[in-house]
């Protein structure tokens, strides 16, 4: 998954983007408001998790600006406010979640899934396909009751595919979805990681649709 | 800090004590002065008239006398005088002090042994005696001194009763224009009493009479002062927030990514204790941060009891329920953010201390709040103990301890109280934490 991270502190905003890039997503970090306008204007987020108080300005200004043009990403805050008037003035802003620092990695994890959960309209993080578990939250995947390993790229293309059940996915859309910017993508990187894939959960799941992308069947 | 200020009783009770006793003093030097003035014009005047009165009864008496010893003895004696007939006695005496003609209503024993002339007081009268006929005759006119003193207090009550009732009524006036003159210092006394720690606008001092200018000037540099050094605390209470908790931030965060990679076993060891460490002194700041936020918080006037329950249980996520019963009284004076603050600590509270079933926040009855959760009872040893500062409760809990007395800190603030109850009401066992608030 592709997230802005909007955060002006260096220590903690290197360990956010490792954190989430050990999590399969992929990372674009922003220092400011007028970075992060530039990101967004460039590249498809499926989240930002916004800073409040940045050099340029409030993290509120750059919310309200993103949802009064429409932008419907979700947008997760991690501030070092902490009370209450802040909390429902950054939510009534348009966050779906408000994070006060300090806060442990794992509970961002868990927010970030809560929130996505909510945006695909899934009330569990448990989703079934036959005898195939994949529970979005705990990322974790199952075949009739046996864990499957897979590795954060791997996961991070299910996610993907799981989340749009039905849809043709670009591949484009796929590698914005797993590279920040600057990253190294070999032509071939997707095509490899959906092989792998399909080797540990079945080859019928995932269809390729050659020339458009790919396909998460749900029958 | 509500009740109305006046002026302090013993203020004017001072000046109006202080005027009326100037007013008796001066009112009894004034009737003594008065007393003894027309007490010596009176008896001058009256004196006048017995000597006048006796040089007029005199040949009426010698010739009435003189006319007697020719028909009879007995005395029919002329009136003394027709304006002082009935209070001037007269007796005619020969030289030898026998008693040979008297008034008709003078007493028949002589007023004196002896026969001076001129004037002489006895006991019971004022005399004045004249030789007559070379001194072989005396008339002596008598005056008694009961109804010279009867005349005296006449004349004295026509201006000692005035004098008198004007004693408590100089009181009144006392009384009326003490309170009168201390109205700027009450009027003064309220607007400083209206300042509080949402208020310190200053004190304008052509409102008041110049006397108090001095004073107006003292507390408004006061003021200024405190306001500066309030406003100075609750930046540094906000600023602190963002200054600690994104360092904070970052350690525990660099050090959790540590601790996720491969590490060899003293090093993960050390990784680790640091962590504790970051996560402890994470807890403590939180905590100072509370306290600051607690003790600058405005009072403010806040309608919804229950959407701050509800909007804080929204933090925890699902297992924390509200009921709002239907008694409950919703708007108390508190300030959002210091009550959600307190909410905070009693749900952390019940979480590390409860069983890890549901909590609940009840609003109602009346002005409160009560925080539930499920759990042993706890000894009511325990409860006293609880509020005070850095006591926890069983060991299971991980919490710094300070939770409970910072929200007692917080209600005090705000003139509620906060009661610890266990089991909770209603319940066979479990805690509760109610906090009562002051009603508005």
């Amino acid at each position: 998954m592709r997230v802005l991270l909007v955060e002006d502190d260096e220590i903690l905003g290197d360990a956010v983007c490792d954190h989430l890039a050990s999590e399969g997503h992929a990372v674009d970090w922003a220092r400011g408001i007028e970075e992060a306008r530039d990101f967004l204007s460039v590249a498809p987020y499926q989240l930002v998790v916004l800073d409040l108080q940045l050099p340029d300005g409030a993290g509120e200004a750059l919310l309200w600006k993103m949802r009064n043009s429409g932008e419907s990403v979700p947008v997760i805050i991690v501030t070092a406010r902490d009370q209450l008037s802040d909390r429902l003035h950054g939510l009534n802003s348009g966050a779906d979640d408000y994070l006060v620092k300090p806060f442990a990695l794992a509970e961002l994890s868990a927010r970030i899934a809560a929130v996505l959960r909510r945006y695909a309209g899934q009330p569990s993080s448990q989703l079934r396909f036959e005898d195939l578990i994949i529970d979005r939250g705990a990322r974790s995947v199952s075949i009739s009751d046996r864990e499957i390993e897979l590795t954060s790229r791997e996961w991070a293309i299910l996610d993907q595919l799981v989340a749009h059940p039905n849809q043709i996915l670009e591949k484009r859309k796929l590698e914005d979805a797993l590279y920040q910017f600057g990253a190294e993508i070999e032509s071939n990187t997707i095509e490899v990681y959906v092989s792998r894939l399909r080797a540990k959960i079945g080859k019928d799941r995932i269809k390729t649709l050659r020339g458009f992308g790919y396909k998460w069947n749900v029958r | 800090m509500e009740r109305p200020l006046r002026t302090p009783p013993a203020l004017v009770r001072h000046a109006v004590l202080m005027l009326t006793g100037l007013t008796v003093v001066s009112s009894i030097i004034a009737g003594m002065f008065g007393l003894w003035t027309i007490r010596y014009e009176l008896n001058e005047a009256m004196d006048a008239s017995m000597e006048e009165a006796a040089g007029r009864i005199a040949p009426l008496a010698v010739e009435t006398l003189f006319e007697k010893e020719k028909q009879s003895s007995i005395i029919s004696a002329p009136r003394a005088s027709e304006q002082a007939a009935a209070s001037l006695f007269y007796q005619v005496r020969d030289d030898g002090g026998r008693v040979l003609m008297q008034s008709h209503d003078a007493p028949a024993e002589p007023f004196t042994d002896a026969i001076l002339e001129g004037f002489a007081t006895t006991d019971a009268y004022r005399l004045f005696t004249l030789p007559l006929v070379s001194r072989s005759l005396y008339i002596q006119v008598a005056e008694p001194i009961e109804q010279r003193d009867e005349e005296l207090f006449e004349a004295a009550s026509g201006f000692l009763v005035p004098l008198a009732l004007f004693v408590p009524l100089s009181g009144l006036l006392a009384w009326l224009l003490a309170n009168r003159a201390f109205r700027p210092v009450n009027r003064l006394l309220a607007e400083i009493g209206e300042r509080h720690g949402d208020n310190l606008e200053p004190i304008q001092t052509d409102k008041y009479p110049a006397e108090l200018d001095v004073a107006v000037e003292t507390v408004n540099n006061l003021m200024a002062r405190l306001r500066k050094s309030l406003e100075s605390e609750r930046e540094f209470a906000s600023n602190a927030a963002h200054e600690l908790r994104t360092p904070i931030a970052g350690a525990l965060a660099q050090t959790e990514r540590l601790l996720a990679q491969p590490l060899a076993e003293t090093a993960a060891k050390r990784a680790a204790l640091v962590h504790t460490s970051l996560t402890r002194l994470s807890q403590v700041t939180e905590k100072l941060l509370q306290l600051a936020r607690a003790d600058n918080g405005r009072s403010e006037r806040l309608s919804a009891i229950d959407d701050v329950a509800k909007a804080v249980a929204r933090e925890y996520g699902s297992n924390i329920q509200v009921s709002v019963g239907d008694d409950v009284h919703k708007t108390v004076r508190i300030d959002r953010d210091v009550l959600a603050i307190a909410l905070r600590n009693l749900i952390e509270n019940a979480l590390a201390y409860g069983d890890g079933q549901q909590i609940d926040i009840r609003a109602g009855p009346g002005p409160r709040l009560s925080v539930v959760n499920r759990g042993a009872v706890v000894p009511p040893d325990l409860l006293v103990e609880l509020k005070r500062r850095h006591v926890r409760g069983t060991d299971t809990g991980s919490g710094s301890g300070i939770g409970l007395s910072i929200v007692e800190h917080i209600m005090s603030q705000c003139g509620g109280r906060l009661e610890l109850h266990s089991p909770a009401e209603g319940e066979q066992n479990g805690f509760e934490a109610r906090m009562l608030f002051a009603p508005v």
